[in-house]
């Protein structure tokens, strides 16, 4: 069972994603905030992370740059609001897997962490 | 009470309760049939109360945001959603939604595109099929597919449904209900299930269709709504234009008359400043009132007063010492080449006879047509005191420049055999304030 790590500060966001990937056999954690993120990182080591760009207390980027530092970053698929582009741009240099823009498509979404988990499975 | 008589009873409730709960989505257990009374809602007084409030909401989605929280609220659904076309994106998404922790849709996190299969289902109507008022259950579509015969002779409309059912099930959907707008498709609202978990009743289904279509006619008001409003403004916009040019207009005009007359420069322009500073204290005679536009026609008839000099030869106006009684004729006559010249011009039909009358007199005795009392136009009348005053005080070839106090002393022995008293007054109590001083 691949593990999937939600991380965004809208509680709504994480729970249907949670359960979007739970009926999808995944094993889903969530956290709200970077700090959090790392935690989970720290403790469960996710397959796949799904991060949100604009978080309190540790925002994305942050928490990107301490997930390459891990060499985690290749896990990651950034998902960032269609006006913030520019936030795409940069976490697409800290060597994410891919990033999603907000309005989403849950077909994409789900397409997205299926190749990225193959591509994970391809390579170890 | 007997026990059978207690036995019948119970027997009818429990049919009555079997009838009500026709379809639930689970079946009953020994608990459900015990709770499961619910208390009915007076939907009738609950549309009444919503479309009352209705007409208080100019935004659509203040409307929807009401609606999904009334039925947030009052029918008791896991989650109330609505998905929304985004006319600027072109996609669906979720513009409000209320619920329980962990059914909730997060608001603005998915889109639904013109392709998905749910958009698709609506948008080509394909729900009217099974439903005569639109709305679709999950549980009625799914039964569709087996059932409907039209439908399981269509393997596309079949593979379609089924793809639609898998877009229901993402938004843990019951219920969609399509809200339509000339015939496309505007928004849906989604119902979860009931926290009682009972079906939806027929009541209930029509209850919502009924909103959404109170919604359709909130959006198609304030449609029509915002339309008026851009055409109200771009006709505003087109008439501050037009209106600019041709006072523009009007002024490189009088501006052009002026330049051609040497000993009046800058008459017109001083004339239009004294006339509307007059005005000031006239605008609420009924006279006033009974233009249009006073200021504006006023300040258009001042500029254009003096047009019809373009019909005057050089060789009198600017002609030193006294006028021949020809070339004063001559001179008479450019208020009636005023009124020709502006008179062809539909815009300016009240300008004309206003330029036409700045030379007659309240006793009749003034010219072109000898006019008297009311039947000169008030503006007319306005004119004439700014036009003498200006003439008095200003340097002409056939008068000689008199002081302020001389002019003001001819406009008040004036007053009622060539003036009226009333634009005399006003006149005089704008020169008292020092308002009506030579600027140029």
């Amino acid at each position: 069972m691949l593990k999937l790590l939600v991380v965004d500060d809208e509680v709504d966001i994480c729970d249907f994603v949670k359960n979007f990937f739970k009926e999808r056999d995944f094993e889903v954690f969530m956290a709200y905030n970077g700090k959090a993120a790392l935690r989970i990182v720290a403790s469960e080591d996710p397959d796949i992370i799904l991060l949100d760009m604009k978080m309190p207390v540790m925002d994305g980027i942050t928490t990107l740059k301490e997930l390459q530092n891990l060499g985690k970053s290749g896990k990651v698929i950034v998902v960032t609001a269609a006006e913030d582009m520019s936030k795409a741009e940069e976490a697409k240099r800290h060597g994410v897997a891919e990033y999603i823009t907000k309005p989403l498509m849950l077909e994409q979404l789900e397409r997205t962490v299926f190749t990225v988990a193959e591509q994970i499975k391809m390579e170890a | 009470m007997s026990h059978s008589h207690d036995w019948q009873r119970l027997q009818d409730w429990t049919k009555e309760k079997i009838k009500s709960c026709d379809g639930a989505l689970i079946p009953m257990d020994r608990e459900g049939l015990v709770n499961r009374q619910e208390p009915e809602l007076d939907y009738q007084f609950f549309l009444e109360s919503a479309s009352r409030t209705m007409i208080r909401f100019k935004k659509p989605e203040h409307l929807i945001r009401m609606i999904v929280n009334l039925i947030d609220e009052q029918v008791k659904v896991t989650h109330t959603a609505m998905l929304m076309h985004n006319k600027d994106k072109d996609y669906f998404t979720l513009i409000d939604s209320k619920g329980s922790e962990g059914v909730k849709l997060p608001v603005g996190f998915i889109k639904l595109t013109h392709e998905n299969p749910l958009i698709r289902f609506f948008s080509e109507r394909f729900n009217y099929i099974i439903s005569d008022n639109g709305a679709v259950e999950y549980k009625q579509l799914l039964d569709a597919i087996h059932r409907n015969n039209k439908i399981r002779e269509n393997i596309e409309l079949t593979d379609l449904i089924d793809l639609a059912l898998r877009q229901m099930e993402l938004l843990k959907a019951n219920i969609c209900v399509p809200v339509y707008y000339k015939k496309s498709l505007l928004g849906i609202f989604v119902f979860g299930k009931k926290l009682s978990n009972i079906r939806f009743s027929k009541q209930e289904i029509s209850f919502f269709t009924t909103l959404a279509n109170d919604v359709a006619m909130a959006l198609s008001n304030a449609h029509l709504i915002q339309d008026l409003q851009d055409k109200i403004f771009e006709v505003h916009r087109l008439y501050e234009r037009e209106h600019s040019i041709f006072i523009h207009t009007s002024i490189s005009l009088a501006a052009a008359i002026d330049a051609r007359d040497p000993y009046t420069h800058g008459h017109t322009e001083r004339v239009t400043q004294y006339a509307m500073t007059i005005a000031e204290e006239l605008g609420t005679m009924p006279e006033a009132k009974a233009y249009k536009n006073f200021y504006e026609t006023l300040h258009v008839s001042a500029l254009l007063h003096d047009v019809g000099k373009i019909g005057v030869p050089d060789s009198i106006l600017n002609k030193r010492g006294k006028l021949t009684v020809e070339e004063y004729e001559k001179v008479k006559e450019h208020s009636v080449t005023g009124a020709a010249i502006l008179h062809p011009i539909r815009e300016l039909g009240d300008i004309a006879s206003e330029i036409r009358a700045h030379h007659e007199r309240l006793d009749g005795k003034g010219y072109p047509d000898g006019l008297a009392g009311d039947d000169i136009p008030f503006i007319a009348r306005i004119i004439a005191v700014a036009d003498t005053y200006d003439a008095i005080t200003s340097d002409r070839p056939y008068r000689q420049q008199k002081m302020s106090e001389v002019a003001v002393q001819i406009i008040k022995d004036n007053s009622g055999t060539q003036f009226d008293p009333i634009v005399v007054s006003a006149f005089l109590l704008k020169h008292r304030k020092g308002e009506l001083q030579r600027t140029s």
